[in-house]
């Protein structure tokens, strides 16, 4: 019996109380909820994976990151390797966010950190390089460079993958996926009075009469919480046409732009259906796992959320009815929505590791095109690779059909934007000497929404005047420190919204 | 005759008394030192180690600090975000303190002095209780039993008819702060009471019976002997409970995290979030500017200790001169 077994039963006991503490916990990457050991073994059930490396130096292999989702992936596929190699102990520990940020410095600092871990949430990839935290893949994964070109061309990205010409880590996951999605019960709109499944909400002003109906029937309409209502509202901001990104920079310009017409146009919507009282109450401390596990029970009739959802309600409301739909856009009209395709869940390998060998056999495995097929399969598709043969590949049969839906809208919607830090190597010196902005959009929007802002476009001005101001001086400090970087690096002018960002477009750029 | 000849003659301890006497220091010296090096290790070292970090410009994760003399006491000078924190957190001192201290001496004054037995025994327990929890487990609890949406409160006052819709305690910027307030005053309740209880068992029995015969009344024993005797007493426990008031962190992290829009902010929830939580993306954290954040409220709490023990004592000796 592996370690991992034992662990396994142990969790299946306090499942309860993790659900509990992942509503304590304050997760910035949403994935979804944990995983049973029954339910490990039953999505890994028929796979068999091949491991290409000598792991004969090796005595053990640990695994540490925040779990969620990606334990569906990584747990089946570490159990399976600690079966495969008897002689080494394998332990996965998917244990949240608040456990990876105090155990991984911890470990660091005395020389036992796990052999493969989720670098913690305020520690930037670039000082765990410089501190000497993370060594390079480069040299210890066998047959490296073959292995490097499965990916695509913009896969691997300076500053977030790959530091002074060295591989130190690698998408596990694709970023190309709604963070915001409508997510409509059918007990709620029966109960107003709306036939259910419903066909489309794809105006503001559907959205809108839709939660007053509900609202109106004694059901709050709309469910969206303080943790990520500024998301909700940058990507309303994006069907209505605006072209920040994630972080709220319009790549064209180079310069952030959250008080453009669009974004205000968005937080206006978003105000008016406060102002009809369609929001829960208390939303503004209301937490996104709370929000989570109470929407099926009745909480509110439509929640603007991300995908993590469905998994977790399958589990614990299987026979919860909604409707998924895209965020609705003013009139109706396409749009698309800019995202940074950087990759999301990236595993670093600990410099003082003395189990390189094997670690290095699990993540060749996992950066496979095969790996990746089983990790798309494994979580059912919640999960898409950045390898888009692993994605089409993949046996249909093995998906949630709702996954499945989820991924076509992304595929739909979303549109990688160009990044910086593919244009330049020297992006990391950039992004280390980025201070942080107080209050941040998050803070911003609280305020108007409180109403202790009163002029929201004079406060969102504000916001871009500082971001730019602090991107800047992150500029200046990065070159006084000898980085080859410039502030016109940020603007991509040769954009085209409406398409993918690749790599013959920065070729060009540079030619 | 010299002085030197009027003075008493000295007189020397036996030997085998100061052999003793070393002989005790010897073992208090070294029953002291597993304390002394724990409270050197916890104590003293992370508060040297605040002032030197409070100097430079650090992340907390890298190595490399770079050395800014004052510079982050300067901005920090200058920040509205530091200085709206810290106007709040005198409103837990400035406010909670008398409302905590006067709260707790008048159901003091009643367990002491009109329930008795068992009774009074049911109730100390009662408001010790919420002493006893951890103040982040009381706060998530709090938060289900606030919540405006089907929290137990927001059901009784909307089904009695006291609200017309749902009272947002924690996510209404005008009562977050207050709400924060009064539940850190009630869950810190019986420590207050506990401090009362065990002063009004210092005044002496005699006393009251003595006014009883000259016909003082409730109201009159209890300014002319309770209060009086008290005011000592009073210096303590108004520190004691001023220094709880300025350490909220967790109850307030667990309730609101500072918000909405920082209107429950903290100093202390500040310097959590400058250390180690910064609002924006790619933003590093700033430890060493929260350092100096820290150390700075350190000092002005030091010195609101300082002027709370000598206005008291003002008043005591004013007082005292009085009773003269």
């Amino acid at each position: 019996m592996t370690v991992s077994t034992l662990r396994f039963r142990r969790r299946s006991l306090i499942g309860g109380a993790a659900a509990l503490a992942a509503g304590l916990s304050a997760c910035s990457v949403e994935t979804g909820s944990g995983t049973g050991a029954e339910e490990v073994a039953a999505a890994s059930e028929g796979f068999s994976f091949d491991f290409d490396a000598d792991a004969s130096q090796a005595t053990a292999l640990s695994w540490m990151d925040s779990g969620d989702l990606k334990a569906l992936f990584i747990d089946p596929v570490i159990t399976s390797f600690g079966e495969q190699f008897p002689e080494v102990q394998v332990q996965y520990d998917g244990s949240g966010w608040d456990q990876v940020n105090q155990v991984v410095p911890l470990g660091i600092r005395n020389g036992s950190a796990p052999d493969v871990f989720a670098l913690p949430q305020n520690v930037p990839a670039e000082s765990a390089i410089s501190e000497g935290w993370v060594q390079p893949l480069d040299d210890v994964i066998p047959d490296f460079a073959e292995w490097r070109a499965g990916f695509p061309d913009t896969a691997l990205i300076n500053g977030v993958h790959v530091f002074d010409g060295k591989v130190y880590s690698w998408p596990m996951n694709s970023t190309r996926r709604l963070d915001i999605t409508q997510y409509i019960s059918h007990e709620a709109a029966d109960a107003a009075g709306v036939s259910t499944p419903i066909e489309s909400v794809s105006t503001w002003d559907d959205l809108r009469s839709l939660a007053k109906e509900i609202t109106a029937a004694g059901t709050p309409g709309i469910l969206s919480t303080s943790d990520h209502l500024d998301v909700v509202i940058a990507n309303l901001a994006n069907t209505a046409g605006w072209l920040g990104n994630s972080e709220g920079m319009n790549m064209q310009t180079g310069k952030y732009e959250y008080s453009a017409q669009e974004f205000l146009e968005a937080l206006d919507f978003v105000r008016s259906m406060i102002d009809d009282g369609s929001f829960v109450p208390g939303y503004l401390t209301l937490k996104d796992a709370d929000a989570r596990a109470q929407f099926p029970s009745g909480l509110a009739g439509i929640s603007l959320n991300g995908p993590w959802d469905i998994s977790q309600w399958a589990k614990d409301y299987p026979d919860f009815e909604y409707t998924i739909l895209p965020l609705p856009s003013p009139d109706g009209s396409d749009y698309t929505i800019p995202f940074r395709e950087t990759g999301a869940n990236m595993p670093w390998l600990y410099a003082d590791s003395t189990n390189v060998d094997a670690a290095a056999a699990v993540i060749k495995f996992m950066g496979s095109l095969e790996g990746q097929r089983a990790m798309v399969e494994l979580t059912e598709g919640f999960f898409l690779s950045t390898i888009e043969e692993a994605n089409s590949s993949a046996d249909t049969s093995a998906l949630n059909p709702r996954a499945k839906l989820v991924a076509d809208l992304a595929a739909t919607f979303m549109r990688a934007c160009p990044q910086f830090e593919i244009r330049s190597e020297h992006a990391g010196a950039v992004r280390l000497n980025l201070q942080a902005t107080d209050p941040g959009i998050a803070g911003t929007i609280e305020g108007i929404l409180t109403g202790q802002i009163s002029d929201p476009e004079a406060a969102l001005s504000d916001l871009d005047a500082r971001l730019d101001e602090a991107m800047e001086k992150a500029f200046d400090a990065a070159q006084a420190e000898g980085a080859e970087v410039d502030i016109s690096q940020l603007q991509f002018p040769n954009w085209d919204p409406s398409r993918d960002y690749t790599a013959q477009d920065y070729d060009e750029l540079e030619a | 005759m010299t002085s030197t000849a009027l003075s008493p003659p000295r007189r020397r301890a036996p030997a085998r008394r100061v052999r003793a006497r070393r002989g005790d220091l010897f073992w208090i010296y070294l029953f002291i030192i597993p304390g002394m090096v724990l409270t050197a290790m916890f104590v003293f070292y992370p508060m040297g180690a605040s002032w030197y970090f409070s100097l430079t410009q650090w992340n907390g994760f890298s190595d490399a600090k770079s050395f800014v003399g004052l510079s982050n006491y300067r901005e920090l000078l200058g920040d509205g975000m530091f200085w709206g924190s810290f106007g709040r957190s005198m409103v837990f001192v400035l406010i909670g303190v008398p409302l905590r201290v006067a709260l707790a001496l008048i159901l003091a004054i009643v367990l002491n002095n009109i329930i008795r037995g068992r009774l009074s025994t049911f109730f100390r327990t009662v408001f010790f209780l919420p002493v006893m929890a951890a103040a982040s487990v009381i706060g998530v609890v709090l938060t289900f039993v606030l919540s405006p949406s089907n929290g137990p409160i927001a059901f009784f006052l909307e089904t009695t008819g006291l609200t017309d819709a749902p009272v947002e305690f924690l996510s209404d910027p005008h009562l977050a702060l207050w709400s924060a307030l009064l539940l850190h005053t009630w869950k810190n309740f019986g420590m207050t009471l506990i401090y009362w209880l065990a002063a009004l068992q210092t005044v002496p029995s005699e006393y009251y019976e003595a006014a009883e015969v000259d016909g003082a009344g409730a109201v009159q024993q209890l300014i002319k002997i309770t209060l009086p005797i008290l005011i000592p007493f009073a210096v303590i426990i108004v520190i004691l409970t001023a220094n709880e008031n300025l350490h909220a962190f967790a109850l307030i992290q667990a309730l609101t995290g500072g918000g909405p829009y920082y209107s429950s902010e903290v100093v202390e929830v500040y310097i959590f979030r400058t250390a180690f939580a910064p609002d924006a993306a790619g933003g590093v954290p700033r430890l060493g500017y929260a350092s100096a954040a820290g150390c700075f409220f350190g000092l002005a709490t030091l010195l609101i200790a300082l002027l709370q023990a000598w206005a008291l004592k003002l008043v005591a000796d004013q007082r005292a001169r009085l009773d003269r």
